[in-house]
């Protein structure tokens, strides 16, 4: 059995990791800080775990980013099973470790996928589609023509409430990615205010 | 007629029987070039174009040239819409047929164009994928394009509920392509209802470009000889497989289904894919297949398998040091352009110091097997984003990862570097 506290050197030498890397993955957040007991660390048999497990992923060439978001998505009680599981089936804890979110992350997942040959069917629901998101949506906002669409009944309020219909903005750019607006017609004071806000941002350029 | 060639190759054909092994596969598509004489595809497009008061001055006047240009070109077999917004929706023309009548009524239309308002962008590009839908034809090219300078302010204008909805419409058949003009659009929603809506992003840095980069998707739309490919990657249970380049994929049991739209006469697509194999014995067989409409609408079908060999630990060792340092280049380059820009998302949000690091282990891990200028623009970003980007510099970078991920190498292409 193994003792539940090692200093860093001992952490070292029983898991064949170097104090160097140990503090490399703690910096890079892959190992948690450790509790500190006067002026030395104490590391826990979690730390031991945890290192058994980075290198059998590194071993597989999994880069630390990788490790990382693994680790961060697995708690202490499951390290042991895990690792008794590549222990065991290296295969079956991989593809286990294909649902884990790191190897989904980058793919977008929706409704199923269409075969050409469903595409005609749905097809014809695109528009059922539009449809559907305007009949859910109020309809004081929109369409100069196009009458069939103001028909459409209102539902729920699908999105955050618009402006008045009409209603007129001058919009003022004064900084890459800031923007002034003014709602129309501007009245003197409002104005002076902006006078005196283009003064102000002219200044500090 | 000519058939899409269909290609699949790895890194190194071994794989170690005691460990599981990291992998690299390229898949690669080309579509075949248009047959001689024969009339190109109709097209079904819908032109969205912002008219909200900062388009004022030069960007409407350049995207009505661009319209007027397009319209010149499209035929009695094609069909167009030209909607534009503010915080209202306009439906400015709407043709089945583009008769020479038609256009100089449309032009006509176009020309009394004017910029003001808010920007209801939700509502103006639905409204562009609603007058596609209205005339979708499974012969056709079907798609909407959506111009504009600002950020959606009016309207549906949570990201991921466009995003959401532009893979909706993809799905049923409307794809969408997107243009952003200017410093003050958010580039990644639009990349975002591009990629989801199965269509191509354009940044324009400055509205001389806007004729040009519209042209460019237009002469891409009416040269298309592949439709609706989708592109399916079989393997075998226990592989993990991680798709990069923020493709529209989804993941199927076994399969991992991609959804590339339509393809230009000659254009080649690079899909890359990272597997985890598990150890075992003997070969291990996965296959690419892509299907979809040839330009005289019949159907095609082509596949290729791929097969790798278990072996010893220290076989595949020498196998790793002899692997196809040109297939690990494109891949490095394809996984910077794809992980930089969730480090420019991070940025964006504030957070610096995440989005450095994150470029930090890009660099370390793949910088070494990125072409020398990729590499050198690259390390310099690293440094940038701890310190913020200004807008300029984010609309730039993200265009540059976004032609790095798509592995574009065409015109569209451009060094940040060389403006």
């Amino acid at each position: 059995m193994l003792r539940s506290e090692y200093w860093i050197s001992e952490l070292a030498d029983l898991s064949g990791v170097s104090t160097r890397t140990i503090r490399y993955y703690i910096q890079e957040g892959l190992l948690p800080q450790p509790e500190i007991r006067g002026k030395y660390a104490v590391f826990t048999d979690e730390y031991m775990h945890r290192l058994r497990l980075i290198k059998i992923l590194k071993d597989a060439y999994l880069p630390l980013n990788r490790i990382k978001q693994l680790l961060d998505t697995i708690t202490d009680n499951e390290i042991i099973p895990l690792l008794d599981a590549f222990e065991k089936d290296p295969v079956s804890a991989l593809s286990g470790l294909q649902a884990l979110p790191m190897f989904e992350q980058p793919i977008t997942i929706h409704a199923s996928q269409p075969r050409p040959e469903q595409v005609r069917e749905r097809n014809a629901n695109a528009l059922e589609y539009i449809q559907q998101l305007r009949g859910e949506r109020p309809l004081h906002e929109k369409m100069d023509r196009n009458p069939r669409l103001d028909a459409r009944p209102s539902k729920r309020n699908f999105i955050a409430a618009a402006p008045t219909p009409g209603e007129e903005w001058r919009r003022i750019p004064l900084a890459p990615g800031l923007e002034l607006h003014v709602r129309q017609p501007e009245n003197n004071k409002t104005q002076q205010l902006v006078e005196d806000l283009l003064d102000l941002v002219r200044n500090r350029k | 007629m000519q058939a899409p060639q269909l290609t699949i190759r790895t890194d190194a054909q071994l794989i170690s029987n005691s460990v599981p092994t990291s992998r690299i596969l390229e898949i690669e598509l080309t579509a075949p070039e248009a047959q001689l004489g024969r009339e190109s595809t109709p097209l079904n497009l819908a032109l969205v174009i912002d008219r909200s008061g900062s388009m004022g001055g030069g960007k409407l006047e350049q995207a009505k040239i661009a319209v007027r240009q397009i319209l010149d070109l499209l035929r009695p077999t094609d069909s167009v819409s030209i909607i534009d917004f503010d915080n209202i929706v306009t439906v400015d023309a709407e043709v089945s047929s583009v008769t020479p009548a038609a256009r100089s009524e449309m032009i006509a239309s176009v020309n009394h164009l004017q910029a003001r308002g808010s920007t209801n962008l939700g509502e103006g590009w639905l409204q562009g994928c609603e007058s596609v839908a209205c005339r979708l034809a499974d012969g056709k090219v079907n798609r909407t394009l959506l111009l504009t300078d600002g950020q959606a302010n009016q309207g549906i204008t949570d990201p991921e509920d466009l995003s959401h909805h532009a893979a909706a419409l993809f799905e049923r058949g409307v794809a969408t392509s997107t243009f952003g003009i200017g410093l003050d659009f958010n580039e990644h929603l639009l990349e975002a209802i591009a990629n989801n809506g199965g269509g191509n992003y354009y940044y324009i840095d400055r509205e001389q470009r806007i004729t040009e980069l519209l042209m460019q998707e237009f002469k891409d739309l009416a040269a298309v000889t592949l439709k609706n490919v989708v592109l399916e990657f079989s393997f075998p249970a226990g592989v993990a497989v991680e798709l990069l380049g923020d493709w529209r994929a989804e993941r199927h049991d076994n399969k991992l289904v991609i959804n590339l739209s339509d393809l230009p006469a000659n254009r080649t697509v690079n899909l890359f894919i990272k597997i985890l194999t598990p150890p075992g014995s003997g070969q291990l067989v996965m296959n690419a297949a892509a299907f979809g409409h040839d330009e005289n609408d019949k159907s095609f079908n082509v596949a290729q398998d791929i097969n790798l060999q278990y072996a010893a630990p220290d076989k595949v060792a020498v196998a790793e040091a002899a692997r196809d340092v040109d297939l690990v280049t494109r891949f490095s380059t394809v996984v910077v352009g794809h992980y930089s820009n969730e480090a420019y998302k991070l940025e964006r949000e504030g957070k610096y110091e995440e989005a450095g690091k994150l470029m930090d282990r890009l660099m370390v891990e793949h910088g070494v097997n990125l072409p020398h200028t990729t590499r050198a623009r690259y390390e310099r970003i690293r440094v940038e984003v701890r310190e913020g980007l200004d807008e300029s510099h984010r609309k730039d970078y993200n265009m540059d990862s976004y032609n790095l991920k798509r592995f574009r190498h065409d015109e569209q292409r451009r060094d940040p570097d060389q403006k």
